[in-house]
């Protein structure tokens, strides 16, 4: 095997060092030892979609369009969801010179796509029957009863009842690892673990708090983590490049603030009146929209229906979005530390595509760009939310290419795949 | 074509069949939730005839906005929607299976032949001669250009049932398949047990058969006006259920009505199998996001739609005997033959009518219109009200333009009912909501049915089955025959 790049989503890069360190988990202590960790920036935004797109091409949002997980159709006011029919660039099995791959549980693959190998999709994929490439691999997956995600709706009833059912998922998740690796002479194996993300959601506030029942569960999640790693440590050799990644940083949440709120009270967003809104209710008079997490969209003439800001005016507006969203307080705290323009960003044939600007939230806040208007501040029992620093970079030894002062998700192959990927980003 | 006949062009694909559910995303926490009733959360679907637009929120593409709805005279219409008639051979299935199929659905259905039998049994017959289905068929496709595919099936053989679903995959489906009259459910032990096995245990089944195979299909269900009775108070009957502001009040204090089912007083055993059909199908959309719009019919009228109109292999049955035919039809059947028009004790019983045309109008519209996931509602399915007197006396009138002495004659009333009650009915939804507008009218479809009648080869049929159109069967179980009150022509 030349490569083995491990996935932990959502893990921060400071708290890998600290549970390492503190014994929680003491596989990773020895690993850390034997490489380089670095603090790694997200996507922009930090949403994980557009994350691991970077990490598995070696560009950003402009190069393989996925900028989150909603996207409005060109043309239209059709809200797609953002899927491997949409992500236009190919992820590094895909490169005709990849030898066989075992890809499993990396983000936005959904539907599987054909490849010299085996896939098994990861979130967001709605139907294990379509995760699964080639389809006679599935009734196996099926047969251990494989999750491609843990069922959220499960929060509801009870934090204990859902981290049962995060560690059922890994659990078979790594079942499934161990009985496919064996099965051929992989080149590249790519596992993610997805449990972290969303145990960081729900129960940061335990983690945060000793004093919570639900603190040591928290812990020993990442125990459980680690466990899962060194079983993985143990069987790759020593000439495997191993690199472990994260997409994104965490922090605590405490409020989940709709930009769309913020907009239409700002008198940028005009929608008609409809119990459901929808991207179609924008008034002609709307100058901005937002969408998850912290997007937003000039209503610009010619790239929507009903567009009608014209490039002229673009410059002002941008202007006043952000001087606006910069003062804006909601419950007295601040909303945003900074307001990006998408413009600059992005390099790459989708581009165009591009938000033109990225708020960056304060923090403690969560942006969201839900259309339904009612909740300024919306109820949610997410604790815990991304942020665009201090996502994880791990490579194993010395052999790489050289890890970047200000280190991104896009830059991951570069480091590992000097060679291939660093020319690649000259040309870009 | 006016904006005004696309009730449905604001629909979005969340009330579209042809749209797959596919889970609750909160992507928020990135997370996703393959449950319907996910609390939070991004709706996603998938659209099994466009799947190159991937994953989309279902809200955001209208019918208007989509290539694959196509708009006809009733609307927004699916192209080649997939719609399944059961009791296809029957009074309003078939002509409805002509109508779809000449708009471009692709039409399947079921029968029993059932009504077939029982109306032999009777030793009455349609008036208007009715081909086998298999010739129905052929003719269909020989003057209509249209294919129908039809199978003789009973919907209480569920594992034939739910195999044939499996196979077309219904984009909706009609209910017609139940033993529609009053008077038969009355009769006998027998003939009521059969009415309720038949209806209620049919619609049942057919619910888990949606539910396992097609849950994404419309339900049209059929029920009745009669479902909801005649209440002496003269409160109004609401369609199916009440409005958002209906209050009620109760030793000075106020409960909120709204939304609750309104209460039904079913008038015979078959109108109770009714009302547990609508129960069945209320529940089954509560427990298991199926979506159904429950018909409350008036009675039925007339025997014109232009596709019945395009040859006489096409006709559609029309009974006039006393458990098989309706009021208006066998009025007019009477008044042929010279027989008084037999009114049922007092005459003033008010109920809703509709013409077969405008009925098969409504349904089109519905099935054009889907509800959405988890959506049960009611339309009442009513164009007129009268009072039988009121109908006698109209046909009366109708009659003598074909130079016909008509007699009307009021009967002892062999049923158990109010003759005197108020009776107001809402009939707002199919007009508001789905561009219903009537196109036939009391005295054209029944000058219609004159016409139709008289010919000599249809007078002979109604002759043949003269004995089968007064009325022996008496809701109280008593025996003998029911004394002729009074009898009048009424004046000009
Ligand atoms: N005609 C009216 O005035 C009127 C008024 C209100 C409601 N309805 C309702 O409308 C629907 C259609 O009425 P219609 O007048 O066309 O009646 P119909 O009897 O002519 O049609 C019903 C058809 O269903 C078939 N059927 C019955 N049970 C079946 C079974 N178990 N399996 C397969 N097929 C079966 C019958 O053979 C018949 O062909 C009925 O549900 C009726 O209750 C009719």
């Amino acid at each position: 095997m030349d490569l083995f790049l491990l996935g932990i989503d959502g893990l921060p890069r400071w708290m890998w060092q600290k549970f390492a360190a503190s014994g929680v988990m003491p596989h990773s202590a020895q690993l850390l030892r034997s490489g380089t960790l670095v603090p790694m920036k997200s996507a922009l935004p930090e949403v994980s979609s557009a994350a691991w797109a970077s990490i598995v091409t070696g560009q950003n949002s402009g190069g393989h369009n996925v900028f989150g997980f909603t996207d409005l159709m060109d043309g239209s006011y059709s809200l797609g969801f953002t899927s491997s029919r949409t992500f236009r660039a190919r992820p590094f099995w895909a490169e005709p010179e990849s030898g066989p791959s075992l890809i499993m549980n990396v983000p936005q693959t959904y539907p599987a796509q054909p490849l010299n190998g085996m896939l098994v999709s990861g979130f967001v994929a709605l139907d294990l029957k379509r995760a699964v490439y080639p389809a006679e691999q599935l009734p196996w997956l099926e047969s251990i009863r494989y999750s491609v995600d843990a069922d959220m709706s499960l929060v509801e009833k009870g934090k204990a009842r859902f981290v049962e059912e995060l560690r059922r998922v890994m659990t078979t998740r790594c079942e499934a690892l161990h009985h496919h690796w064996g099965r051929e002479a992989w080149q590249n194996v790519m596992f993610v673990f997805t449990g972290t993300d969303r145990l960081n959601h729900y129960l940061w506030e335990d983690y945060e708090d000793p004093t919570s029942p639900f603190h040591q569960t928290f812990l020993d999640y990442y125990h459980e983590v680690d466990r899962q790693l060194g079983r993985i440590l143990e069987r790759l050799d020593d000439r495997t490049q191993l690199a472990a990644v994260s997409d994104h940083g965490f922090a605590r949440q405490r409020r989940s603030v709709n930009l769309n709120c913020l907009l239409a009270e700002g008198g940028f967003l005009k929608l008609k009146d409809s119990p459901r809104p929808a991207f179609s209710d924008m008034l002609s008079e709307s100058s901005a929209f937002a969408m998850d997490p912290g997007r937003i969209y000039l209503h610009r003439q010619g790239r929507y229906p009903g567009g009608s800001v014209t490039p002229d005016a673009a410059e002002a507006l941008m202007q006043a979005i952000t001087t606006y969203l910069l003062s804006v307080k909601v419950e007295g705290e601040p909303v945003a530390t900074e307001v990006i323009r998408g413009a600059g960003v992005y390099s790459g044939p989708y581009s165009h595509r591009a938000p033109d600007l990225i708020v960056m939230p304060a923090p403690d806040v969560a942006l969201s760009g839900r259309l339904n208007l009612s909740a300024l501040v919306e109820p949610t029992l997410i604790n815990g939310r991304h942020t665009y620093e201090e996502s994880t970079f791990f490579v194993r030894g010395t052999e790489h290419g050289v890890i970047p002062e200000d280190m991104h998700v896009e830059h991951v192959l570069q480091v590992l795949r000097p060679q291939q990927y660093g020319c690649l980003r000259r040309a870009a | 074509m006016t904006q005004s006949t696309c009730h449905n062009a604001g629909q979005t694909c969340w009330s579209c069949p042809a749209v797959e559910f596919k889970g609750h995303v909160d992507f928020r926490a990135c997370g996703q939730a393959a449950f319907r009733k996910a609390a939070e959360g991004q709706l996603v679907v998938e659209c099994r005839r466009r799947p190159e637009i991937g994953y989309f929120d279902p809200l955001s593409i209208t019918f208007e906005s989509c290539s694959e709805w196509k708009q006809t005279e009733n609307g927004y219409l699916l192209d080649g929607m997939r719609v399944l008639i059961l009791g296809m051979d029957g009074y309003l299935g078939w002509p409805l299976a002509l109508k779809l199929a000449k708009l471009g659905c692709r039409v399947y259905g079921i029968d029993n032949l059932l009504r077939r039998r029982l109306v032999a049994e009777r030793g009455a017959q349609s008036v208007t001669e009715i081909r086998s289905m298999a010739e129905r068929v052929a003719a269909a496709k020989e003057h209509l250009g249209v294919d129908i595919e039809f199978r003789e099936m009973d919907l209480l053989d569920r594992e034939s049932l739910f195999a044939y679903i499996r196979e077309i995959q219904p984009e909706s489906i009609v209910q017609f398949a139940e033993i529609p009259s009053a008077p038969y459910s009355m009769a006998d032990v027998e003939r009521a047990v059969n009415t309720i096995q038949n209806n209620v245990v049919g619609t049942l089944g057919l619910l888990f058969g949606v539910r396992d195979h097609a849950p994404d299909a419309s339900i049209i269900k059929l029920g009745t006006m009669g479902e909801y009775g005649s209440p002496l108070t003269g409160r109004p009957l609401f369609e199916g259920l009440f409005p958002g502001d209906a209050v009620l009040q109760y030793q000075g204090q106020e409960w909120s009505l709204g939304g609750e089912l309104t209460p039904r007083d079913p008038v015979s055993f078959y109108h109770v199998s009714k009302v547990q059909g609508t129960f069945s199908v209320y529940e089954a959309c509560k427990y298991w996001w199926l979506r159904s719009y429950d018909v409350m019919q008036g009675v039925i009228y007339g025997n014109y739609s232009e596709e019945l109109q395009a040859h006489a292999d096409l006709s559609t049955r029309f009974d006039i005997d006393e458990w098989w035919g309706t009021v208006v039809n066998r009025f007019v059947a009477q008044a042929v033959i010279g027989m008084p028009l037999t009114i049922y004790g007092s005459g003033n019983q008010m109920r809703g009518y509709i013409t077969l045309r405008d009925a098969m109008q409504c349904i089109t519209r519905l099935i054009a219109a889907p509800p959405e996931p988890g959506q049960y509602d009611v339309v009442n399915q009513v164009t007129d009200v009268f009072s039988v007197l009121q109908i006698a006396q109209m046909v009366a009138t109708i009659g003598r333009e074909f130079d016909l002495d008509v007699e009307v004659q009021r009967i002892e009333n062999p049923r158990v009912e109010s003759e005197e009650h108020p009776y107001e009915v809402i009939h707002e939804k199919l007009g508001e909501r789905f561009g219903f507008a009537s196109e036939s009218g009391f005295a054209d479809e029944v000058r219609h049915l004159f016409r139709v009648l008289l010919q000599p080869e249809h007078k002979a049929r109604i002759l043949a089955q003269k004995d089968t159109l007064f009325p022996k069967t008496k809701w109280s179980g008593e025996h003998g025959t029911l004394e002729v009150l009074e009898t009048w022509k009424p004046s000009a």
